[in-house]
């Protein structure tokens, strides 16, 4: 019996193969049943009427809740030091297949264009000509391999190759005191 | 002697009892929004909260908006109330040793003492007529949530930055035993309240002490307590 998630994977219960993604996402419609399964369980948020849909959409109590949040946006600054990054890993521990995670399902995924796409630049640049795929490409790229973890809860390792933000930003002579 | 042999003792001075019940209220908005959470990635496959014992935002109109299922809403609270619980827990550690109130209530906890309490316990048998005095059962709960209390602190510092704090997320093997560590902490913390509300509700005289910091006794009158604290 599975008690306990393989630890640190993606979702190997999914079939990465269009099956019906993310199950968090169908949670709306599974609360039914659990409400009528589950019924009983002692509850802290009904202990003290604290179910969210009543009180958390009030407008006072979003609004503290907004100024809590940036207060840890500030304490999260603070924290963060430059010189800690991410671990790295091995190939050998890349997530195999990567997990798909949208709110969409994969049969509804747009494919993009290379052809024709372009990233049309705006705001305090430098140089705002548009950028198609070859010349993106044509950028010095790196690849990384560390740990996504999500705030949701879930995380697996993979292997991410690409333009660093920040060579490109300096490219495009972009003012990186912007906010 | 006179006609009264009742009298009123101090048990709880006001900062324990403002401490307590602002640590109720973190707690339980910690435990309710963190279910929530849980919901949305469950560790267990067998194991999620109802939706209404959890703190959130509505599962149906915040994923009609943007396709969420109030799991952020929840976070803000969790990531809110998180203040209210190690900064008013701290200060209770604080005060609990500094006044010597943690040494002096809690401590010793001998095994001869435990047994005899616990026996005395399954058969009803404790005393309550001193509420100022925490039988040997009593002390190792509350020694034991306090433990509970810290390893969710450190679990969930794991989580929170999983890569500024890394040597302490390697110390829960990883950010999925860091997640599984939170659980089982809150578990135990969950445990430890429905126990002590049940009790507390058999004893509603405690429940009254907590808020007026006073009970009344029946007994001979006891002895000076040690000023510090008290």
């Amino acid at each position: 019996m599975t008690i306990w998630r393989t630890p640190s994977v993606h979702r190997p219960n999914q079939d990465p193969a269009g099956q019906p993604l993310m199950n968090e996402h169908h949670t709306p419609v599974r609360l039914v049943e659990r409400r009528t399964v589950l019924r009983g369980v002692l509850g802290f948020g009904a202990v003290t009427l604290l179910p969210g849909c009543d009180i958390s959409n009030q407008q006072n109590l979003q609004t503290a809740l907004r100024a809590m949040s940036r207060w840890n946006d500030l304490v999260q600054a603070w924290i963060f030091d430059p010189k800690v990054l991410a671990p790295t890993y091995s190939d050998a521990d890349v997530a195999k297949p990567p997990r798909y995670n949208a709110f969409y399902p994969k049969d509804q995924v747009k494919p993009v264009d290379g052809e024709t796409w372009r990233l049309e630049l705006a705001g305090l640049v430098g140089d705002k000509q548009s950028w198609d795929m070859q010349t993106l490409y044509a950028l010095p790229r790196e690849t990384q391999i560390t740990r996504h973890i999500c705030v949701e809860g879930w995380d697996y390792i993979g292997k991410w190759s690409g333009v660093p933000l920040k060579a490109f930003l300096q490219r495009i002579g972009a003012d990186t005191r912007a906010k | 002697m006179s006609a009264s042999l009742e009298r009123d003792v101090k048990v709880h001075p006001p900062a324990v009892r403002l401490m307590h019940w602002i640590n109720a209220a973190a707690i339980i908005i910690m435990i309710g929004s963190g279910w929530h959470i849980y919901n949305n990635h469950p560790i267990f496959e067998w194991l999620t909260f109802p939706r209404w014992a959890t703190l959130g935002g509505d599962p149906e109109i915040t994923y009609k908006l943007n396709k969420d299922v109030g799991f952020s809403n929840a976070l803000l609270w969790h990531f809110a109330a998180m203040w209210v619980f190690v900064v008013n827990g701290t200060a209770a550690l604080i005060y609990g040793l500094v006044t010597g109130r943690i040494r002096r209530k809690w401590f010793p906890i001998t095994p001869v003492a435990l047994w005899h309490d616990f026996r005395d316990a399954l058969k009803f048998k404790l005393s309550h007529d001193d509420l100022s005095v925490y039988n040997a059962v009593q002390r190792l709960s509350y020694v034991g949530v306090i433990l509970a209390a810290l390893l969710v602190f450190l679990s969930g510092l794991a989580i929170w930055k999983p890569v500024q704090f890394q040597g302490l997320t390697a110390l829960f093997y990883d950010f999925q035993g860091a997640r599984l560590a939170h659980f089982l902490a809150m578990a135990a913390i969950a445990l430890f309240i429905l126990v002590h509300v049940t009790l507390a509700v058999l004893v509603p005289r405690t429940i009254k002490s907590m808020i007026t910091g006073r009970v009344r006794v029946k007994s001979k009158p006891i002895e000076a307590m040690p000023a510090a604290g008290e």
